[in-house]
Order: structure tokens, then sequence, then C-alpha cells
């Protein structure tokens, strides 16, 4: 399980066709990924960052270039593929059990009510089965689309800004919460934020992008031991370093600008 | 909690009274002093009696029952077929194209004016019936419609990760979400059901039923019975309007209290 779940992106680029001229989303990206990695793409809004995660998962499938999952092209949405959306997009008639057993492809009853009791238990939801969406917080709902997201094995998970609806607390919170669930999974999680700390707390590599066109402006490696230490001092100094990725972009757009 | 939200609903109760209270006490008034005249508006006491005479030789309930058990055939014909004519609508771009012009067209037509080519239908029950259900159909179809068309595309999404295929799409995903708009349309179709049984039983008269009784007693010039008629038709309707929206609300209650509770 662990040395599979490989991205390789190369020279991915994608323009949508606008009235007067198009528009570019993403420009000349590359990246790779090693099975197991967490890696956090942060960027400011429009910097194309999820338009990207879209495309790993399958959402969109026309680009240039080529994104591949273990040496394959990839071609649409598949089920060695998971994602957990901001809006948690659980469906509001389903039980939380229900939801995440909709999911399951190719199992008898058994196995699945199997499967949808371990991943409850996974994700902590466990006393919530029979609970319908509305009457969960944000956080339980996030919980439930985490555990639906991974029912089918997937080899990434991928995490649309999945915590960015949630108050600071239970944010921090939930942190813990992914590592743990990464930890036990061991599978490769790539997450779409504009949080600092957050992406700084989860990730072994962290991809800042910036915006018009889209594209990769550093790459950065984490490797601050784990469990870690928000307070720390090293912690702060890497905050530090992400942080000036973004002030040095407005130092060159004022540079221009005079 | 729970008090205030009784407090609340006997309080909207005593309120909706006032005026039927108020409106039957002006009767009686008007009835007791002769100010208006006896032959043609009978007095509340007269109606109660009229009840009373047709409750007791059966006619009543002889004739109400039949209207029901027609109100039901027509309306669970008219939204089947409402239902699966706005799924295909709903669902298929080709079918809204070939289809709704057409039934746009067909909805503007007001349907007691469907009575005279209906009875060259049929005679008899079975045009009735189908006077009631082409009444019902429409706002079932419609809603149906609607609630199809406003699936999120969030939820299609989540479909197309999990690779459904279209008749899982549909049932797992389409039906219940477009389910309370649906059941909205059925709430509509039962009223206008229930307004066209009446109509029915006037136009295509001699079946029986509580709009062929109150046509029959007019006739008579049996006031006190047309007024019993017409008031047995507004509770029947009102009731009903009340179960389908408590049905509604069953149905539908994780769309209502993600509107309050988000």
């Amino acid at each position: 399980m662990s040395n599979t779940g490989a991205l390789e992106i190369r020279n991915v680029r994608k323009t949508y066709p606008g009235k007067e001229r198009d528009v570019h989303v993403l420009e000349n990206i590359n990246l790779s990924i090693k099975p197991g990695e967490f890696v956090s793409i942060i960027g400011l809004s429009g910097c194309g960052k999820t338009t990207l995660l879209r495309h790993i998962v399958g959402l969109e499938s026309e680009y240039e270039g080529d994104i591949l999952l273990d040496g394959k092209r990839l071609n649409g949405p598949s089920l060695d593929r998971g994602i957990v959306f901001q809006d948690h997009r659980l469906f509001p008639w389903l039980t939380v059990e229900k939801n995440i057993a909709l999911g399951i492809v190719g199992k008898s009853e058994k196995e699945k009510k199997e499967i949808v009791d371990s991943h409850i238990e996974l994700v902590g939801l466990k006393g919530f089965e029979k609970s319908y969406p509305y009457q969960l917080s944000g956080g339980m709902s996030q919980r439930a689309a985490i555990a639906r997201a991974l029912v089918n094995q997937p080899k990434i998970l991928l995490l649309d800004e999945p915590l960015g609806a949630l108050d600071a607390l239970t944010r921090m919170y939930m942190h813990n919460e992914l590592e743990r669930i990464w930890e036990k999974e061991k599978i490769t999680m790539i997450m779409v934020t504009h949080d600092v700390e957050e992406a700084l707390y989860l990730s072994d590599k962290i991809v800042v992008m910036s915006a018009k066109p889209g594209r990769i402006q550093k790459v950065l490696n984490v490797s601050l031991p784990r469990p870690r230490d928000r307070a720390g001092h090293d912690f702060a100094d890497m905050k530090e370093q992400v942080l000036e990725e973004f002030m040095l972009h407005t130092e060159h757009h004022f540079s221009y600008a005079i | 909690m729970n008090v205030t939200v009784d407090r609340t609903r006997i309080a909207r109760f005593a309120e909706g009274g006032f005026l039927p209270a108020g409106l039957l006490l002006a009767w009686y008034l008007l009835t007791k002093y002769h100010l208006i005249d006896p032959h043609s508006y009978p007095s509340p006491s007269d109606v109660l009696n009229g009840f009373l005479a047709v409750w007791k030789d059966g006619s009543f309930t002889e004739n109400l029952l039949i209207s029901i058990v027609r109100v039901c055939r027509g309306f669970l014909a008219g939204a089947s077929f409402g239902y699966l004519l706005g799924i295909l609508i709903g669902l298929s771009k080709t079918a809204d194209k070939l289809i709704s012009p057409l039934f746009n067209a067909v909805r503007q037509v007001p349907i007691p004016a469907f009575a005279p080519l209906l009875v060259l239908v049929s005679i008899g029950e079975p045009s009735r019936v189908l006077f009631i259900a082409i009444g019902a159909c429409y706002p079932v179809a419609l809603n149906t419609v609607e609630g199809i068309r406003c699936v999120k595309r969030e939820y299609h999404e989540v479909s197309e990760v999990f690779r459904f295929g279209k008749l899982k799409r549909f049932l797992k995903i389409v039906l219940p979400s477009s389910f309370p708009s649906t059941l909205t349309g059925l709430r509509i179709g039962l009223s206008v059901s229930w307004l066209l049984v009446v109509a029915a039983e006037i136009f295509m008269s001699s079946g029986g039923g509580i709009g062929d009784m109150m046509w029959g007693c007019r006739e008579m010039s049996r006031n006190d019975l047309v007024i019993v008629c017409i008031v047995t038709i507004a509770l029947v309707g009102f009731t009903m309007n009340i179960l389908m929206k408590m049905l509604e609300r069953v149905f539908s209650s994780w769309r209502v209290t993600l509107k309050n509770a988000r």
C-alpha cells in the first residue's frame, strides 16, 4: 500500500477559453509527490490551487502536460483518488452511515457494514452513525466526509480546504486528527489550504503557488519532527520562511510598479 | 420551548377561528330576525337539520365516499403520470425540447374546457377520473422538473468522483434530492383534484358524489343541503391540505431543518 500513490505532474498547463483572450489558470506546473507524503498547496485565492486539485481528482480532465499516478496518465475520476471538499457535500437525506456506505463499490452488504464501521471508528464518529448531516457540527461533518473519501482505500486523498469553514480551535483539533488518520492509513495526502500554520503543522512538503497565471513559486520541505510544536522556535522559523514567499511576491509587484 | 410552540399553535388556531365564528353569528342573527328572505337563505339550524336528515338516510356518507374514492383514483393516476413525465423532462434535454412546448400549451387550457371532449371519449366514471387526473398531473410534473433541475452540481461532482453509474446517480441522488419539490407538487395536485372532483360531478353528473348531490339539491331548491355540501367540500379540502403538509414535513425534514440550522 505504502509504495503506491506516487504522483508526477509534468508541464501541466491549463487555459480556459475567454471572450477576448484565453485565461491562463495553470502554467508550467511540475511537481513530484512520493508515496505516503503529506503535501500542502498554499497560495492566494485565484492562484489555481483548487483547479490543480480538481485536475488530480479528475473532475477536470482536459489539460496540457501529464499528471501521472504510479506512472499512469490520469483520465477522469477513479476510485484510487478520494476527495474531501471544503463544504462537506454529504447528502442531507442520508444518515452518516448511509452516506459513508454509498461510496463503497463492489462489496457485499456484510463487508460494507464492516468497512463503514471501521471508518466511522477511524474518524471518531462512533455514536453518530444514525445522525443526519444537519445534526452534525462542521467538524463532525468533515470527519464523515473524510470517512466517505477513504472507504475505497484510495492511493491518494485530496483535501480541498477541508477545514476552511471551521473555527480556529476546532481546526487545530482536526489537524491532530488528520495527522493521526494519515499516519494510520499511510496514504498520500494532498491538501489545498491558505492557512500557513495548517500547512506547516501537517506537511512534509509545502508547495507555494502564485497567481496569474497559476504556477509553482517554490517547494519547501518541512523536516520538523512530528508531532510538531506550533509554539516552537523551529516552527516559527519555518513559518517566517513561508510567509516570506508571499512578501517577496508583493515586493516584486511594487518594484515593477515604480 | 415546546410550551411556546404549543401556545402559538393554539393561538393561531383560535385566531383562525374568529372570522368563521363571526360569520356564523352574523348568519344566525340575519336569519333569526328575518333580515334576509328565509325561503332562499336557510338559517344555521335549517342547515343542521338538513345535515342530520341526509346523515341518517345515509345519502351524505355515500356521496362523500364516492367523491373521495373518485378523487383518489384521479389523483393517483394523474400524479403518477405527472411524476413520470416530470422525471422524463427533467432528465432528458431531448424530451424537454419535444414535450415541453406541447405540455405548456395544453396546460393553458382550463380543465373544464376538456369536459365536452371527455364525454366523447367515455361516458361515466372513466371520464370523471380522467378529468381529475389532468388537473393533478400538471403541478406534480412541473415541480418534479424543477426539483430535478435544482439538484446541486456539487452532488453531481460527488457522484462523479465515486464513479456512480447513471442508475445509481438517478436513484440515490436525483430522486431523493428532488423529492421535497415533488411533494409540494403532490400537495397542490391533491387540492386541484378535490376542486375538480366537484366540477367533474357537475359537468358529468349522475354518477353520485358530493358535487352531484349539491347540484341535485340546487335543482330541488334545497339550499340548506347545498350549504351542507359546500361546508363539507371546504372541510375535506382543508383536511387534505393539512395531511399533505404533514407528509411533506416528514419527508423533507432534512431540507427544512437544513434551512433553519444554517
